[in-house]
């Protein structure tokens, strides 16, 4: 099961050149909240998967910077871990997990759901997202549903 | 005299023309700081003197100003920004003011109008606001006034004379009065400002005068009669020595007395800097409490940045790797059921069914013979039994089939299998560390929150001690942060000026012995020689009865200058006093008395403090100017800059009430004036407050929060 975690990400290059850039601490990124590009784009798949946003990617793409692997290597670890788990919970099974295109192209479309739910609480004023502390507030507005 | 009206165009903040008329008794200017009150000021006295007032330098002459001098302001800067602003490039601006006053000579009154004026011509059509931008011309002065003969026009340095015979050099501090010059002018420590202030500005100087001239005579008719007692007694050895000793000892008298005075002189000035440099180590001791405790709290403010930053540094890192995560306990869960329900399949091997006991071969024996082969009970098509047996061996096929499918995809499944085997305990890993989120979060944020109140109060405290240290540096003149080391400086300094004081005393000492020496010896040798002239040659010199008559006049006119000096000093005193009291009377606490003793200096009161001591010399300096008034029925109007600025507004309003009764005319600038209070209604009421006007900013783009200096000027509202 190596491959699937060297298969990069992939997200759309209007999404790269904007959202991400904008969050990343990479490029010239305007608001510096995370410090690299795997981050933002855990980040808007967390809330993909959370808000329950799929959304297949519309070309063109963007290069492919990181894998899941890359995540692991730099303290994302659980982020990695979460996110294999998610996909689990979204599928219902395990079967996908033999094809891990099929995976990764699942967490590639729940992050695209993610940004452009980003996008949509900027364009509509719920969140500016112009600093670190209003991601915090989007993470800790958000309505736990716990069995703990 | 009676200043009528001032028209000030482009002068400072007054931008195009500005009229403002006078009247006798009180008129009063309010405006915050920065409105254009010392500007009003400088208006009235650049057009009398030329001068205008900067702080901590003083008054400085506007045709000598420069950009590149000690003054920093460019020649053109005494003019309105916004004149220079609109003047378009080689194109004009003029800058006057005018001032309209009434003065009685002789009974009767005489208008004059004084106005000084320079024009600036702007040079660069792309920059308005350097030096170099700017061509001013030298400021012109011109003095009319009616007379006899018709209206003369005095202008230049003819002008310049009509302005000091109008206003005397040595009164001008004390009538123009600048806030900020106050300690200068009486100063509680050095005896020498109050004689010089009575002898500017009293008729005492007069009988000064008359002494003076006395004593110069009676010297040299002391010296016309020796040289005629030496020429009639030309061979009398004796006379000629006794001549040659009073000669001598008059001379060395003369250098001792010189001596004396220089030494005198010195004692006080090194006295006045021990006072200084005790006041300030005096001060230093809290100099260093204060700047040890604004050190502590730039260390604290450092520690506390350091905290935060390190918070701030654990969030950015635990955002992006944890805290995103939050919210997703449900999925988790699920993929944590999914797993573990795989796992539980995964673990069962197909469950080996009926394989023996009978056999599939044996089975199909007894469908075939109809016959149960152990019980002997009869198995027909389609009874219970038989149905039974054909399940049991359909069951047996299915378990054949899935055992071999199990054991075919064994080593394919494996791989998954080991996978499923790893991800198995992320979803318990994740819970786990998702249980935590809330909890370091909540703890950062209330370390962060109560650390940056922290910051707060160490901000607030180091303000406190910013505003403190200003406090010193305005009281003391001395830079606290960096004077904080220098006790050890100070106090060998001081050592080494109590020594050099002790040393002038002992000198002191000699030179006034020496000085009753000569004198008894300039005696001896003059009752001698008296004696002498007498009893010997029996000729009287008509110079020693003009030397008697002036020793006489002298003693006469020192008895009557002592007697006027202490009968003026005690006036001042009692005059000073009921200043005081008015200004003091609603003070409850310790006010003290301004006592004055013979030797002109001013007993200095520890228990006070700055706001008493001001209102200590104010009172003074009202005292000298009203008994003036009265001994020379010179009548000049009191014009005053921020006079206040140590006094609360109850104060503020007793010192108005008291200069408005004290003189004929005053115009008081002051920002120490609550108009909503009662008082100031009273104020505004009184019959001897003439006028009242208001200062206030003029936005000429009133949307700008932030206006440029040239979109801002003074604007003058009459209240009364």
């Amino acid at each position: 099961m190596e491959d699937l975690y060297s298969i990069k990400f992939t997200f759309e290059k209007k999404i790269r050149e904007g959202l991400m850039t904008s969050l990343s601490n990479v490029q010239g990124g305007k608001y510096y909240v995370f410090g690299s590009l795997w981050e933002c784009f855990a980040w808007a798949a967390i809330i993909g998967f959370i808000y329950e946003k799929r959304l297949p990617l519309t070309p063109p793409m963007s290069d492919k910077p990181f894998n899941l692997q890359t995540m692991k290597n730099n303290g994302g670890e659980k982020i990695s871990d979460s996110l294999i788990c998610l996909c689990i919970a979204k599928e219902q099974s395990l079967d996908f997990l033999k094809n891990p295109e099929k995976v990764i192209s699942i967490i590639n479309e729940y992050a695209n759901g993610g940004f452009y739910h980003i996008q949509t609480m900027i364009d509509n004023g719920e969140h500016s997202f112009r600093s670190f502390e209003d991601v915090k507030q989007e993470i800790f507005s958000r309505e736990l549903v716990s069995n703990f | 005299m009676l200043i009528r009206k001032i028209s000030i165009e482009n002068f400072q903040s007054y931008y195009s023309c500005n009229d403002m008329e006078f009247s006798k008794g009180l008129n009063l200017i309010i405006g915050n700081g920065g409105k254009g009150k010392s500007k009003l000021f400088n208006a009235f006295y650049w057009a009398l003197f030329g001068k205008i007032y900067i702080t901590d330098i003083g008054w400085v002459d506007t045709d000598l100003l420069s950009a590149n001098s000690k003054t920093n302001m460019g020649k053109h800067e005494f003019i309105n920004m916004r004149a220079l602003n609109k003047t378009p490039n080689n194109e004009t601006v003029r800058v006057s003011v005018i001032i309209e006053l009434t003065t009685k000579t002789n009974g009767r009154e005489i208008d004059y109008t004084i106005e000084r004026n320079a024009l600036a011509k702007r040079l660069n059509p792309d920059s308005w606001n350097l030096e170099s931008d700017w061509s001013v011309t030298l400021n012109e002065l011109k003095v009319s006034f009616d007379s006899v003969t018709g209206t003369i026009v005095k202008e230049r340095e003819y002008a310049k004379l009509e302005i000091d015979d109008l206003f005397p050099d040595g009164i001008r501090d004390y009538i123009w009065f600048q806030g900020e010059s106050l300690d200068s002018l009486i100063n509680f420590r050095k005896k020498e400002t109050l004689k010089a202030a009575v002898k500017h500005i009293s008729y005492y100087p007069l009988y000064e005068k008359l002494s003076q001239i006395i004593s110069i005579s009676t010297d040299k008719i002391e010296k016309a009669e020796r040289n005629k007692t030496r020429s009639q007694n030309k061979n009398n050895s004796e006379v000629q020595s006794l001549v040659s000793t009073i000669e001598i000892s008059t001379i060395r008298l003369d250098k001792a007395y010189k001596e004396k005075i220089d030494l005198e002189n010195d004692i006080l000035e090194l006295e006045s800097v021990l006072q200084k440099d005790e006041k300030k180590l005096e001060g230093l001791a809290d100099f260093t409490k204060v700047v040890n405790d604004y050190n502590q709290c730039e260390i604290d403010l450092s520690a506390v940045k350091e905290e935060i930053d390190k918070l701030d540094s654990y969030q950015r890192k635990e955002l992006p790797q944890t805290w995103i995560m939050r919210g997703t306990e449900t999925l988790i869960e699920q993929s944590k059921n999914i797993i573990s329900t795989y796992t539980s399949k995964q673990d069962s091997i197909p469950e080996r069914k009926y394989l023996e006991n009978p056999g599939r071969t044996k089975l199909e024996e007894i469908l075939s013979n109809k016959q149960c082969y152990v019980c002997g009970q009869d198995v027909l098509i389609d009874s219970e039994p038989y149905n039974t047996i054909l399940r049991r061996i359909q069951e047996q096929e299915q378990y054949f089939k899935e055992f071999e499918e199990y054991t075919n995809n064994l080593s394919v499944n494996k791989k998954f299998e080991r996978f499923i085997g790893s991800i198995s305990d992320y979803p318990d890993s994740i819970l786990f560390k998702l249980q935590l989120i809330d909890k370091n979060f909540q703890k950062s944020e209330g370390d962060i929150n109560k650390l940056i109140q922290k910051r707060k109060i160490i901000e607030e405290r180091k303000d406190k001690l910013d505003e403190r240290i200003a406090d010193i540096k305005n009281k003391y003149h001395v830079d606290v942060k960096r004077e904080a080391g220098s006790a050890n400086i100070i106090t060998s300094g001081l050592r080494a000026t109590r020594g050099n004081i002790e040393r002038l005393k002992r000198k002191l000492d000699v030179t006034t012995k020496d000085i009753m020496t000569y004198e008894n010896e300039i005696k001896r040798c003059q009752k001698d020689l008296d004696k002498f002239s007498n009893t010997v040659t029996g000729t009287r010199i008509p110079e020693t009865e003009w030397k008697n008559i002036s020793e006489f006049l002298k003693d006469v006119c020192r008895k009557v200058q002592e007697k006027a000096r202490k009968e003026l000093l005690i006036k001042i005193q009692i005059r000073a006093n009921e200043f005081y009291e008015k200004f003091t009377q609603h003070d409850n606490g310790y006010k003290g008395s301004i006592v004055i003793d013979e030797d002109y200096s001013i007993a200095f009161d520890p228990g006070l403090n700055t706001s008493h001591e001001d209102r200590k010399k104010m009172s003074i300096i009202n005292a000298l100017l009203s008994l003036n008034q009265e001994a020379l029925d010179i009548y000049y109007p009191f014009i005053s800059d921020a006079p206040t600025s140590n006094f609360d507004n109850q104060t503020t309003q007793s010192y108005l009430l008291g200069v408005k009764d004290m003189f004929e005319q005053s115009i008081i600038m002051t920002k120490d004036v609550d108009m909503d209070k009662a008082h100031f209604q009273d104020l505004k009421l009184d019959a001897n407050v003439s006028k009242i006007y208001l200062l206030e900013s003029k936005f000429f783009d009133e949307t700008k929060y932030n206006p440029e200096i040239f979109e801002v000027a003074t604007k003058i509202s009459p209240i009364k």
